[in-house]
């Protein structure tokens, strides 16, 4: 206690104490002096030897000071403004290593921010987010993915559930018409007490209320997104109380949500969940156990932890699941944010990670750069880091200068780093993703401190090592300025080969996702695409259950003969996943498939050619007939004929009649296990897509006619089934973009810091190519002396960078489409790339040494 | 910062530097007279470790220090043990006898 007075009483007292310190200093060398003179020196000698005897008196005044000193503080201020004097004189060598840093920083923090938003930060626009979690299952067969409940479930939980409230909503598609056209749009189904439970903030009027949701009593009333609001309503703030029609019913409006509300999912509309089967009907997501899925939020009660709600909910589950017959399965809460671990998240998390090792390699690789830089401007600076340890500064104090200085360029850096974060996320989402980011993302605290941790991490990377070895050799070394070149192996070189590397393994990365593009464009789906349009049928919804859309499927068929189009197949739109086994086989032995049903025209229509058996045909109404994939096949009987086997899929069995060809019908994706079964009607309320091959658009507008002479009320899209595709790959080209874009950055970093060191070297080199000139040495000897050493360098860093390219292409095998990760034309693109770009970097220094008069040269010395 | 000259044991510069001063005030001058009369030259202490040295022994509390006049009546800083200083000096003491014994006896086998 008492030494932190007595460190204030000093601070204060500051000045008054170092006058006497150097008072008390000088009294001791007189005394000694005079103690001298006493023992027979010459007054003059005695000065001299007293002075030399007393040792290093500005290091003993520092030291005594430093005693103190808070640890760093009035040093640490020292520095800075010595730094920044020195930055104010060298703005070109600073806006240089700012724009390198700063890029590198930002694309960091913008990434960063994205992942903090999607997968730290909770809901927005809800009241506590804190005390709300989501509730899923975890699936069993599948690891890592978490699913929803079934409404029975949630119905049992949120009865009995005493540790937490729980509301849930449904997701489905609906058609919303706010007077001026119909559009499908996504409505979440809520529970009455939604609203309430979320607190969910409103941009006008109220929620979803209790008894408004009221099995087979529901109140035909909508809540509207914020962006629906704005967009279809221009924001109309009278817009509480307004009808619109949902499914064909009109619907009063009762509030929208807020900006800041995303929903969970980009949902644009919010019905009450009792209004479902009236909306959607024949669909039986409100009683049975096997419809998957509703999400469910709980609210934990005061008082109560997650571990005892999950307690809770795990028993009140397996209880509901074995009365209805389910197997068990873990209940898991996690937070509201939008990455949770449902489907597609790990793929999100993956991407995110991938890119993430791309980044930080360009950190690393901007640290380099600037660390070289630093390391050439302490070069220059030998004289002066020489005359300050000579002046008695310890090795550690200038360590410290050197360090600050770093530091001041990299909290420059890290300013404008953040302001790309705040700036490019958002940018990003909007022009190239082209949609809104289901997520509220913005530079938060969490974001801040990260940058911090980064910028400072890349402050020690960059400047530490060329702190350490400017000041390396002491005093006389530094001072006759020599000792930069002895060492064994030379710093600047490696930085330069750590540069090289990461520059080629980020550019053989993007090298080779663009040429998976590539691939991918020249894929053989296995049928022919060209020439097939897909017919979407959208029925009035209301009007048409089960049975009549398979009347009018019936109906559209005939009609479509007699009206002569004979080139059409019907499928069942998207697709099904599903498990398949060997008959007498457990349950637990099955192996995800994908079932499609389609019509007997199908593998005719798409030119996809039997390998073994026969497709199925319209006489032939087997039930139990089905056409499987060579996947198939090869997973369920390999090396055997499959046509005569069986397998069980969705508690029947069926029977393979005829083997086709893998098509990638489904997408570019390699080709799952997939079996074919007879089109019998629609699958759920979607109308099974109408395929079409035609050359004339005018086949497509008799389909068209067809369909409305049938029903005057259906609408019809056509479009190429090459879209698909194409959407597909534009999809794709978004990883070879980012890895371009940063490969492109790492070969400009690479290229100004080989320029930069060669640069260098030569300058250091000018005496002695002066001497060799002067001696008859032909320029060529000079050059090719000159090219070997950088040479040397080069090629390690190649290798090096090639090896590591070769591990990392493995992580990107998933998006190569066939093409191998080791891609010699890849590689030996990337490497040629680079030789060619050092040649030139090394080439135009050296062209201007020998240009110097060896003369000159000499005399500059 | 380092400031014991690397013969001494580290921590001994602060121990003979309280016992010093435990025979009335002095000033820095006269300490490292007196710790190099006293060890018949063989301890030269360098003001580069002293001065540090009497800052931090200030700074814990275990010494004063006053302006005054020397032999010669020049303005001198002199240092005086304090009651925690005192202290301090025994409990170092005792720390030194038992570590000397300790090399001592380490040595005699």
């Amino acid at each position: 206690m008492g030494t932190v007075f007595r460190r204030l009483w000093y601070w204060v007292r500051q000045r008054e104490i170092e006058y006497g310190l150097e008072e008390e200093l000088e009294f001791h060398r007189a005394l000694k002096q005079q103690e001298l003179e006493a023992e027979g020196l010459s007054p003059e000698d005695a000065r001299l030897t007293a002075r030399r005897e007393l040792g290093n008196v500005t290091r003993a005044r520092e030291d005594s000071r430093a005693v103190w000193m808070w640890p760093w503080l009035e040093t640490v201020w020292h520095d800075a403004r010595y730094a920044l004097r020195a930055v104010r004189r060298q703005p070109g060598f600073v806006l240089l290593s700012v724009v390198v840093l700063g890029v590198a920083i930002g694309l960091n923090a913008s990434l960063f921010t994205v992942f903090a938003a999607a997968a730290l930060r909770p809901m927005t626009g809800v009241a506590e987010p804190a005390t709300l979690v989501v509730v899923s299952g975890r699936v069993p067969q599948i690891p890592d993915l978490l699913s929803g409940l079934s409404i029975p479930e949630f119905d049992v939980l949120a009865a009995e559930a005493t540790t937490a409230e729980l509301a849930a909503e449904r997701r489905m598609p609906v058609r919303f018409d706010s007077g001026g056209g119909a559009r499908d749009m996504t409505a979440a189904f809520v529970t009455g007490n939604y609203f309430e439970l979320l607190g969910v903030h409103m941009e006008h009027g109220r929620g979803v209320l209790a008894d408004e949701d009221t099995r087979g009593a529901s109140v035909p009333v909508a809540v509207l997104s914020y962006s629906l609001w704005y967009t279809q309503f221009g924001a109309d703030p009278a817009i509480v109380g307004r009808t619109v029609r949902v499914a064909g019913q009109p619907h009063t409006v009762i509030g929208v949500t807020s900006r800041a509300f995303a929903g969970s999912e980009r949902s644009r509309v919010w019905l009450p969940l009792a209004s479902l089967p009236v909306l959607r009907p024949g669909n039986t997501g409100l009683d049975r156990p096997q419809d998957c899925c509703a999400e469910v939020y709980a609210r934990l009660r005061p008082g109560a932890t997650r571990a005892q709600v999950a307690t809770e909910l795990q028993t009140l589950s397996d209880r509901f699941r074995r009365t209805v017959g389910q197997d068990v399965r873990p209940i898991v809460l996690t937070g509201t944010q939008a990455l949770r671990g449902r489907r597609g998240d790990n793929q999100s998390l993956a991407i995110i990670g991938v890119l993430f090792l791309g980044i930080m390699m360009v950190l690393l690789l901007a640290c380099a750069n600037v660390g070289n830089l630093l390391l050439a401007r302490a070069a220059t600076r030998r004289g002066e880091i020489g005359v300050r340890l000579s002046l008695g500064a310890a090795r550690s104090r200038v360590v410290r200068q050197l360090l600050t200085e770093g530091l001041i360029l990299v909290l420059i850096a890290a300013a404008a780093g953040l302001a790309i974060a705040a700036w490019l996320p958002r940018f990003v989402m909007n022009t190239v993703a082209r949609q809104p980011a289901p997520f509220d993302i913005g530079p938060d605290g969490l974001v801040f401190a990260y940058t911090a941790a980064i910028a400072g991490i890349a402050c020690l990377a960059a400047a530490l090592a060329p702190a350490l070895h400017a000041t390396r050799g002491g005093i006389t070394a530094t001072l006759k300025g020599d000792a930069l070149s002895r060492s064994r192996v030379p710093l600047r070189s490696l930085l330069l080969g750590v540069q090289l590397a990461l520059t080629v393994v980020l550019l053989t990365s993007a090298g080779l996702l663009l040429r998976g593009v590539a691939a991918a464009r020249e894929l053989d789906l296995g049928f022919r695409v060209e020439g097939v349009s897909e017919v979407a049928v959208e029925l009035p919804e209301p009007d048409y259950d089960a049975e009549r859309m398979r009347t009018f499927l019936a109906d559209l068929s005939t009609a479509l003969q007699s009206a002569g189009l004979t080139s059409v197949a019907f499928a069942a739109p998207g697709r099904a996943t599903d498990e398949a086994r060997l008959p007498g086989r457990g349950a637990n032995q099955t192996s995800p498939v994908e079932r499609l049903d389609v019509s007997s025209s199908y593998f005719a229509l798409l030119d996809v050619p039997m390998t073994a058996g026969r497709s199925f045909t319209d006489r032939d109404r087997n039930p139990g007939a089905a056409v499987v994939n060579e996947t198939f096949a090869r997973r369920f009987w390999p090396g055997e004929n499959a046509v005569g086997r069986s397998f069980v899929a969705e508690n029947r069995t069926l029977e393979v009649i005829g083997v086709v060809r893998d098509a990638r019908v489904l997408g570019l994706d390699p080709v799952p296990p997939s079996y074919f079964v007879p089109l019998t009607g629609p699958r759920g309320t979607l109308f099974p897509v109408l395929l079409l091959r035609s050359n004339q658009p005018s086949e497509a507008a008799a389909v068209t006619a067809v369909v409305e002479r049938l029903e005057p009320r259906g609408r019809v899209t056509v479009t190429p089934m090459r879209n698909r595709f194409d959407f597909e790959l534009a999809e794709l080209a978004l990883a070879p973009l980012a890895a371009s874009v940063l490969g492109l950055f790492a070969l400009g970093l690479a290229t100004v810091g080989m320029f930069g060191a060669f640069a260098y070297a030569v300058r250091q080199r000018t005496r002695e190519i002066g001497i060799r000139l002067a001696l008859g040495a032909r320029s060529a000897d000079v050059v090719r002396s000159i090219l070997s050493g950088n040479a040397r360098v080069v090629a390690l860093g190649l290798g090096v960078g090639l090896l590591g390219a070769a591990a990392v292409s493995q992580i990107l095998r998933s998006l190569l489409f066939g093409l191998s990760p080791l891609d010699p034309l890849t590689y030996a693109g990337v490497a040629l790339l680079l030789a060619a770009v050092a040649f030139v970097a090394s080439y135009a220094p050296t062209r201007i040494a020998l240009r110097v008069d060896a003369a000159t040269t000499l005399r500059a010395e | 910062m380092k400031s014991e000259p690397p013969d001494l044991l580290p921590g001994t510069l602060d121990l003979l530097i309280l016992k010093t001063l435990a025979r009335g005030a002095m000033h820095g001058y006269g300490i490292a007279q007196h710790l190099k009369a006293a060890s018949r030259d063989v301890l030269q202490v360098g003001e580069s470790s002293l001065y540090p040295a009497l800052q931090r022994l200030l700074l814990n509390g275990w010494v004063t220090a006053e302006w005054g006049a020397s032999e010669n009546n020049r303005r001198a800083r002199f240092y005086t043990l304090t009651a925690l200083g005192r202290k301090r000096l025994t409990a170092e003491r005792q720390e030194f006898d038992r570590l000397v014994l300790a090399i001592q006896q380490v040595l005699a086998i």
